[in-house]
């Protein structure tokens, strides 16, 4: 199983709701959100992404409806969910604390 | 999972399942909407319309990999997999057949013999009345005395105070076993009868199908109610369904009573070991019970009683209760009732019929049951794995193309529960038809059959299935060990060449066959020690000689004879008996030895002792 190699394992979820919880998009735009948010640092492949979609979809954290994008092309949109905001939260408090914790670590001074 | 996501994901589940067309096909759809506009994207870019389709595609990498991976993160494969092994599981038993039979008798009999025990300690022990109302609030009650260890009768008057004073019971009753000859047309036959208060059908929620049950106060003076219902086989068998049977006269204990009612189908009263045939009111008891009038004699203790506790009383609660009433009724009254108290018993140990006796019986046949279960699995194992051997070229070779181990695990799981589902279905057909299959091994007491019912209820069902899912496991599992040790490129070349087993099985091989004849040596042992406790029982000699006696019992008195008429009777019976060829000799005995009964003598007189005025000693023969 391939894994997005630049990202940390299991963030992927998480940064996908954040995105979501933002406004409702395709999968196409998820991928494109995420490589600008992240000013290119960030990116995802399909194979990861979509699977990671569905899942989050089969969770109930995610609904999706088929609707006419901008260019008039029929798409598959995703929107978070109330039981996908409680889950943000989650996640994003577990991030904080754990990357505040992480840097801590990193940023201290050699002796 | 939470509830909460459950409710999001079944649908979603069973929608990839059935309406699976459809979901793939959104799939694809939104799949190659993704690829349209990334395409998009690469001609505003300035690709030539052919360059970006192709770079598209390629950066999307493999189309089918990614459905795949969806439908996996959606689930909906689980059931689509189940019913792939299911199928393919089917298939490969149909194409053993002798296997396959021989596996499903194996668990057949494994399962059977569990279900059967089960359905008999739900049948006799814990819910042995199926037509009495919420019997699993029904315990059962019993005197206890200050230097005696076993339970003791009530006597009538405790009984009432106890029904007056408690209040965490709602209902109290009396069911005393008794006896009768019941003499209809041409035949008299000894009979199972109960001596009931009158509150006694009221109580338990039976309502007679003719005429009446008992009305309060027919349970009150002496032999003052000869009234009685039958049961509905009784009716059926001895008085050929008469439907004007109501009113009419039937001798009993040589009194005659009016039958009053007819109980409903399926009700054989509530005593363990025999189906009660009438029911008599508690006025009646001299007329069925030695000792003379006893309904105000609080040193009488005679009667059997059961309590049904309000809903969420507890045993201990209502004891405690009980126990203080007992405690007053001792300062009340403490010329007939010091050191005595008063027991709760659940059911399934109820002193006064045959649960309590039946208890450690039950105990064994399910240890035995739960040991023929374990050779079963490990015999059906054995099978499996040696089948198993047959497959490792099958298993290397799935393994070999991409399927996991956890799917391979999952396949042998679902050919396990295949198998030990038909062999619970068996068993518990093997269990219906053993459902009466306990009396064979008692024999027949004072000339009645008893009567043990097994019950198959759906709590035998679901521990029975239970059962049939732990065999599931073993069974399935034991090959599973097999596929552990598969290295793919040595067994690829080896099995292509056809070499078969490996170290590591032959050892799982060799441990099942040593658990198996372990277990099977202790049974074996248990019995033979069996049979040879038996054979001791048999070759004991009483001091007498046993072989070729035949004995029975008929009850004059009570199927209308006077003593005069009872001697002519005796008379007659043994002259015509010695003169039947093949009969050496006969003989008439009030009690005979080594059997159940016992016989109160006259009263005694010991030297050197003054016996109290009001009781002159006797003593039990037997």
């Amino acid at each position: 199983m391939s894994k997005p190699s630049d990202l940390v394992q299991g963030t992927l979820d998480m940064l996908i709701l954040k995105i979501l919880a933002l406004e409702p998009l395709n999968g196409w735009a998820v991928s494109r959100r995420l490589k600008q948010m992240s000013s290119d640092v960030l990116g995802v492949s399909d194979g990861s992404l979509y699977p990671s979609l569905h899942k989050l979809e089969q969770r109930g954290w995610i609904t999706a409806h088929w609707k006419l994008s901008e260019n008039n092309r029929r798409s598959k949109f995703y929107s978070l969910t109330q039981l996908g905001r409680k889950q943000l939260e989650k996640e994003a408090a577990d991030w904080n604390r754990l990357s505040a914790a992480i840097s801590g670590i990193v940023k201290l001074k050699e002796a | 999972m939470t509830f909460e996501q459950w409710f999001h994901t079944l649908p979603m589940r069973l929608r990839s399942f059935f309406r699976r067309k459809k979901v793939d096909q959104e799939l694809e759809d939104e799949l190659r909407d993704h690829l349209e506009q990334q395409i998009q994207e690469y001609l505003a870019a300035g690709m030539s319309p052919k360059d970006a389709r192709y770079s598209a595609l390629l950066a999307r990498g493999g189309m089918t990999q990614i459905e795949q991976r969806c439908r996996d993160a959606r689930g909906g494969n689980v059931i689509e997999d189940l019913v792939q092994d299911l199928r393919y599981g089917v298939r490969q038993l149909v194409r053993n057949p002798g296997f396959s039979l021989l596996a499903v008798l194996c668990l057949t009999l494994g399962i059977g013999a569990n279900a059967a025990v089960f359905s008999w300690i739900e049948g006799i022990l814990f819910r042995p009345y199926p037509a009495v109302a919420h019997q699993e609030r029904l315990l059962a009650l019993a005197g206890t005395a200050r230097g005696e260890t076993g339970p003791m009768p009530l006597s009538w008057p405790d009984f009432r105070d106890l029904q007056r004073s408690c209040t965490l019971c709602d209902a109290f009753f009396v069911s005393k076993i008794t006896g009768s000859t019941l003499d209809v047309g041409e035949r008299a036959e000894v009979t199972r009868g109960s001596i009931v208060s009158a509150n006694y059908f009221d109580a338990i929620g039976v309502h007679p199908v003719l005429g009446r049950g008992f009305e309060p106060g027919e349970d009150a003076g002496s032999d003052a109610h000869p009234v009685a219902v039958i049961s509905y086989q009784l009716w059926r068998s001895r008085f050929k369904s008469d439907p004007q049977i109501v009113g009419k006269m039937q001798r009993l204990n040589n009194v005659p009573h009016t039958i009053i009612g007819v109980a409903p189908e399926g009700f054989y009263g509530t005593f363990v070991g025999w189906a009660m045939h009438f029911w008599v009111p508690a006025s009646m008891e001299e007329t069925f019970e030695s000792g003379g009038y006893k309904l105000e004699d609080r040193d009488a203790r005679w009667i059997e009683s059961y309590v049904r506790l309000k809903p969420g009383v507890t045993r201990a609660q209502a004891q405690e209760e009980i126990s203080a009433i007992a405690t007053r009724l001792e300062a009340n009254y403490p010329a007939t009732n010091r050191g005595r108290g008063i027991r709760l018993w659940p059911l399934w140990q109820t002193p006064f019929n045959n649960a309590g006796t039946l208890l450690p019986t039950l105990e064994i046949m399910l240890a035995v049951g739960a040991f023929v279960l374990l050779i079963a699995c490990a015999n059906v194992g054995n099978l499996l794995l040696v089948r198993s051997i047959a497959r490792r070229h099958e298993m290397t070779v799935r393994l070999a193309i991409g399927g996991t181990r956890r799917r391979l695990l999952k396949q042998l799981f679902t050919e396990g529960l295949i198998l030990s589902t038909l062999g619970a279905a068996g068993g518990l057909l093997v269990a219906y038809w053993c459902r009466h299959a306990l009396v064979l091994l008692l024999p027949a007491r004072s000339g009645v059959a008893m009567y043990l019912p097994g019950e198959i209820d759906w709590r035998v069902m679901s521990l029975s299935a239970g059962i049939c899912l732990i065999a599931a496991l073993i069974v399935g599992l034991v090959p599973a060990f097999q596929t552990r040790s598969i290295e793919l490129a040595g067994a690829l070349k080896a099995e292509s060449s056809g070499v078969v087993g490996a170290r590591g099985t032959a050892w799982l091989r060799s441990g099942l066959v040593v658990f198996q004849v372990c277990l099977s040596f202790v049974l074996l042992v248990g019995a033979a020690l069996l049979l040879q406790s038996l054979q001791k029982i048999r070759t004991t000699s009483p001091g007498f000689s046993t072989t070729n006696v035949v004995q029975t019992g008929v009850s004059l008195i009570s199927a209308g004879y006077d003593v005069p008429q009872a001697k002519t009777f005796q008379k007659e019976l043994m002259d015509r008996v010695r003169a039947l060829p093949g009969v050496e000799s006969a003989a008439f005995a009030r009690v005979t030895p080594l059997g159940y009964g016992t016989y109160s003598s006259t009263p005694i007189a010991v030297d050197g002792y003054q016996p109290p005025p009001e009781g002159q000693p006797t003593v039990d023969y037997n």
